[in-house]
């Protein structure tokens, strides 16, 4: 049941064919897990929040810099210094204080991921780095959670639902993270600040749709958006047979922390 | 055989910056050499050392992935469009994850009170030494520091201070804040 407040401000969702006071309500009982609250982190948490998920994990070990806000817009001038956990919790809340807030300040890894994913119904990528990606890949699918994945690059973006039970996981399409030298590095790399916005909100849209169980979802298809076109395009993603997590014989059957590594010189 | 090629963000630097070029080729092999041909040094991104596709790049003959197809072997026809797809990592570039701070007290006898250590430790080294507290008495220095910088850099300075005879101890958060 509804309180008033919340007929109100849910209102324009209650009254949409397709979301309805039932959508409303999953939305509500959802748990979410958002890993990384940066730039990809900063859109999905706010809308989520915003659209009434009831409860959100947000995992960072970062703390803000300034150099964050660029793109980051969860956090502001007034949050430079602070765990990032602590400036998103306080973005969410202000936007919506139904929302429950479980913050993570810590690394993730193959120790502690598999205790933390358990709790949620579903998780969505926006870290950045190949480490963290496939550490939260294996583990969403040794656990069996859908995984909302958004990845950007300068001006790129990339984003789909991985790990639903009849479509592939991100090492159906990258069996391995690329070899340190074989990326281009972090230093030269920048970023383009709306990017991640427009990624996130595919990512927090496709996060509500699986909550809801309404439209068709990113499964099986990427997204691939380039801004400086202004195109958005789609590939066919398969499930592989020989998949090292979740093909017919796994060979990734425990989690692996992948070294850090940051790309050629 | 016109075949457009859609060349992701981090292979452009091999074709001027171009999103996209026309390459020819009967099947995915021919246009890959094709490719190469023209922009020296983008097949070694693509292809291991025996010719294979890389396992990190995707390849996709319109929408669909050529793993699915043929691979190499995939024909192709005028008109069609091959994307590069490569996996990428960021949300945000990670440069900062790898800067450090660390607070540590260096303590030091005698011999070391006239040498310009720290002088010297900041010219070998991309750490940014901030001071924060300094005495010496006696035979004895006492030097609370906060190191700053690449995490690798950062302990390379603390294995050079070491050798050089100086005592290197972390200094709990609490004491200098």
């Amino acid at each position: 049941m509804f309180t008033n407040t919340q007929i109100e401000r849910y209102a324009r969702h209650i009254i949409l064919e397709g979301v309805g006071g039932k959508g409303q309500e999953k939305l509500l009982k959802a748990r979410v897990l958002v890993i990384g609250a940066g730039g990809l982190g900063s859109p999905i948490a706010l809308y989520l929040a915003a659209s009434g998920v009831g409860t959100l994990g947000i995992v960072d070990f970062d703390v803000v810099d300034m150099s964050n806000l660029q793109r980051q817009i969860m956090h502001s001038t007034a949050t430079v210094g602070i765990p990032k956990v602590d400036s998103a919790e306080a973005a969410v809340k202000a936007i919506n204080p139904d929302v429950s807030v479980i913050k993570y300040n810590f690394k993730l890894s193959s120790e502690n991921i598999l205790d933390i994913i358990k709790d949620y119904d579903l998780v969505i990528d926006g870290t950045d780095s190949f480490p963290a990606r496939y550490l939260i890949n294996d583990a969403c699918v040794l656990s069996g959670k859908k995984n909302v994945y958004g990845s950007i690059f300068k001006f790129e973006g990339q984003a789909t639902v991985f790990s639903s039970p009849d479509g592939p996981c991100l090492r159906c399409l990258y069996p391995e993270p690329p070899p340190p030298g074989m990326v281009p590095s972090c230093q030269e790399a920048g970023v383009f600040g709306v990017l991640p916005g427009f990624i996130g909100v595919v990512q927090a849209t496709e996060a509500i749709k699986l909550i809801l169980g309404t439209g068709k979802p990113l499964i099986g298809r990427m997204m691939l958006y380039d801004a400086l076109r202004m195109e958005v395009r789609e590939v066919k993603i398969r499930k592989d047979p020989e998949c090292p997590v979740c093909g017919e014989h796994p060979t990734v059957t425990h989690l692996i922390d992948y070294e850090e590594f940051c790309g050629i010189r | 055989m016109a075949i457009t090629v859609r060349i992701p963000t981090p292979l452009r630097k091999y074709t001027s910056g171009k999103d996209e070029v026309s390459a020819e080729g009967k099947t995915l092999k021919e246009l890959l050499q094709d490719l190469e041909k023209n922009y020296s040094g983008i097949g070694a991104r693509i292809m291991d050392e025996k010719g294979a596709i890389r396992r990190f790049v995707n390849i996709y003959l319109n929408d669909e992935d050529v793993r699915f197809k043929s691979n190499l072997e995939t024909p192709l026809k005028d008109g069609d469009t091959i994307s590069i797809i490569p996996a990428i990592a960021g949300g945000a570039p990670a440069k900062k994850t790898n800067m450090i701070k660390k607070k540590v007290y260096l303590t030091y006898q005698k011999r070391l009170l006239n040498k310009p250590f720290i002088w010297e430790a900041s010219r070998k080294f991309d750490v940014v030494i901030n001071i924060g507290t300094a005495s010496v008495s006696g035979d004895l220095g006492l030097v609370g520091v906060e190191l700053e910088g690449k995490a690798s850099e950062v302990e390379s300075l603390i294995t050079w201070f070491k050798k050089k005879g100086v005592k290197v101890e972390p200094i709990e958060q609490t004491v200098l804040e």
